[in-house]
């Protein structure tokens, strides 16, 4: 499949930046001249024999942000995070920039991430300028395309997002094939932008609403976004998915997330796409007591050993009260490392529940990915969009007005993730009778679905 | 029963789960999802003929977004359609009952601040509406 949508890149990226103080050709030199280990996509081709690590966190100024980026690199975080107040994910740069303005001059933060279209560029690549860690930039923008240019001439050189991950989770009403070519926009940006032979990084956000979202759903979003990426000319690719609350779920997903990936990659002609696996710490209702919040902590960081993670996104024990300070992210990073030197040989998990576990979602995702991809429309992004719209990828409690919201999931007496109504996911006849079976007949002491709902999205915090 | 959540206001979850329970104790939901004015609700219930109107706020704009609703709702001639606000209504810990006194200033007929539960929801909406 190709597509017509994006036309000439550089064509459109000169008519895009023309208002700012951007240059692509003094964005392509910056990002030759980085050394290799600011470079994402060269880290993910060195992995050592661990998961890395990277915490999330972003300040409006330019002072805290920095304090934050050289705390998190001398606690040993691998990958820095720089993560975007909400004003500039919604392109509303100049709001962001009158709340940056009248923080600094009240001395409090009136922003809830970092301005980075409101900051010169020299200013942003200060802050990592002595620092020897990749920079990640996280945000949730249907459409980041200013915000990406910004960012690689920054050095950023991973790039999280994508149009369904960044869209149904994070907006109402941004109409939904917008967001997918602008991430076109993108994707084809990161493809052509640095040097061929170090690549600009591209990841997916895999927990999406991080409510009760059933591994089948989870897949499909990764394996859609990774194959618009790859069309584009993306060659260093992450796919990414959040604790289930289930290990045996965590380690089945992982494994048929991986497969299908190698797969569809294959079929495609993708073969040079080099995928790794990111995995999110608990993304739900986190224990307002530190004592559980660190077990939860704790526990993720060995799970992302059980399922061979590549990195691990880092949550820190402030997580029910707000934006964690510095010191709660230093401690945090310090905390997993102590936890993942327990397992220097990485570990694995095996038995009957991950095998059953598996060839359900790995079954679920095949006949689901048949639907997305034989509908012949003229593109891959036009069929994206289309089986959002048709509910055949439908993500529980998405805010977005496109979402058909007729998934209905709930938790089994085991914790996993189960669908109770597909609405109009597709599922074989025999796997929806598999979910059913495994969530198992409710008796009238567990209360109607609203309340088990509830429960459920609180079922760690 | 219309339900939805007002202002640039994103959480959805209860909302959706408010919308289940709904329908499992024998209502009709009509749920206009996040991000809603409260002409949002008046046009709601003139499209679908209403009888309630569960205005949610997770956020605490609530407090600023719902002022007048009691007279929009008249100026529209549905002075008589139920009209119930819920949620974590203002920003900060404020006493209960004083948000109430706040809400009920408004126009709201019953204030819901940080429920336990939804069952008192549901429980307050068979008896109003029986």
């Amino acid at each position: 499949m190709s597509d017509p949508c994006l036309g000439d890149i550089t064509a459109e990226r000169r008519r895009l930046i023309q208002a700012s103080e951007l240059d692509i050709a003094e964005t392509a030199r910056f990002l030759a001249s980085l050394p290799a280990t600011r470079v994402a996509s060269v880290a993910y081709r060195n992995q050592p024999n661990r998961p890395y690590l990277q915490p999330r966190g972003g300040f409006p100024s330019l002072a805290k942000q920095r304090e934050l980026a050289v705390g998190l690199s001398r606690a040993g975080a691998d990958f820095l995070p720089l993560t975007i107040d909400s004003h500039t994910r919604h392109n509303d740069y100049r709001t962001a920039a009158e709340l940056l303005a009248a923080g600094l001059a009240a001395d409090r933060d009136l922003l809830n991430g970092y301005p980075l279209v409101s900051h010169p560029v020299a200013a942003t690549r200060a802050l990592f300028a002595d620092l020897a860690q990749p920079v990640s930039l996280r945000h949730g923008t249907p459409d980041a395309r200013l915000l990406v240019e910004y960012a690689l001439a920054a050095g950023i050189t991973e790039i999280e997002g994508g149009g369904l991950c960044y869209t149904l989770p994070y907006a109402r009403s941004y109409p939904l094939d917008r967001a997918l070519a602008h991430w076109q926009y993108v994707d084809r940006l990161c493809a052509t932008a640095g040097p061929p032979d170090r690549p600009i990084h591209r990841e997916s956000f895999g927990p999406l609403t991080a409510t009760l979202v059933p591994p089948v759903i989870t897949v499909a979003v990764q394996l859609c976004e990774l194959l618009l990426a790859a069309e584009q000319g993306v060659r260093s690719f992450a796919v990414s998915f959040s604790q289930t609350g289930s290990v045996e779920q965590d380690v089945a997903l992982a494994q048929v997330l991986r497969d299908q990936a190698g797969r569809l990659l294959a079929r495609f002609g993708f073969s040079d796409v080099r995928v790794s696996l990111v995995y999110h710490q608990w993304m739900g209702a986190f224990p307002t007591e530190p004592a559980l919040a660190w077990q939860l902590i704790a526990i993720s960081t060995a799970i992302s050993r059980l399922i061979g993670a590549d990195k691990l996104v880092v949550k820190t024990p402030d997580e029910a009260s707000g934006i964690p300070s510095i010191d709660s992210n230093v401690a945090a990073v310090r905390a997993v490392r102590y936890v993942l030197a327990m397992f220097p040989g990485g570990c694995s998990v095996a038995g009957p529940l991950v095998e059953q576990e598996r060839e359900l979602i790995d079954s679920e995702v095949s006949h689901l990915m048949e639907q997305v991809l034989g509908q012949h429309p003229s593109s891959l992004l036009a069929a994206v969009h289309r089986s959002v719209l048709a509910g055949i990828i439908d993500v529980p409690f998405a805010p977005h007005e496109q979402n058909a919201g007729g998934l209905i999931t709930d938790r089994g007496p085991d914790r996993r993730i189960r669908i109770l109504e597909p609405g109009a996911v597709p599922l074989r006849s025999n796997d929806l009778q598999a979910e059913r079976k495994l969530l198992g007949t409710r008796s009238g002491s567990d209360g109607q679905l609203w309340e088990r709902l509830l429960h459920d999205v609180r079922i760690l915090a | 029963v219309v339900l939805g959540v007002i202002g640039h206001d994103i959480h959805v979850v209860a909302n959706r789960v408010l919308e289940i329970g709904l329908a499992e104790n024998g209502f009709c939901p009509y749920n206009l999802g996040t991000n809603n004015e409260l002409d949002d609700f008046v046009d709601a219930v003139l499209e679908t003929g209403a009888r309630a109107v569960l205005v949610g706020s997770l956020n605490g704009e609530g407090e600023s977004a719902c002022i007048g609703i009691g007279d929009r709702f008249a100026a529209a001639d549905l002075a008589g359609v139920l009209r119930y606000a819920g949620g974590n209504l203002v920003v900060g810990d404020r006493p209960a009952a004083q948000v109430e006194q706040l809400f009920f200033g408004y126009g709201f007929h019953r204030v819901f601040h940080r429920p336990p539960s939804l069952l008192a929801v549901f429980d307050a909406l068979r008896q109003d509406l029986a």
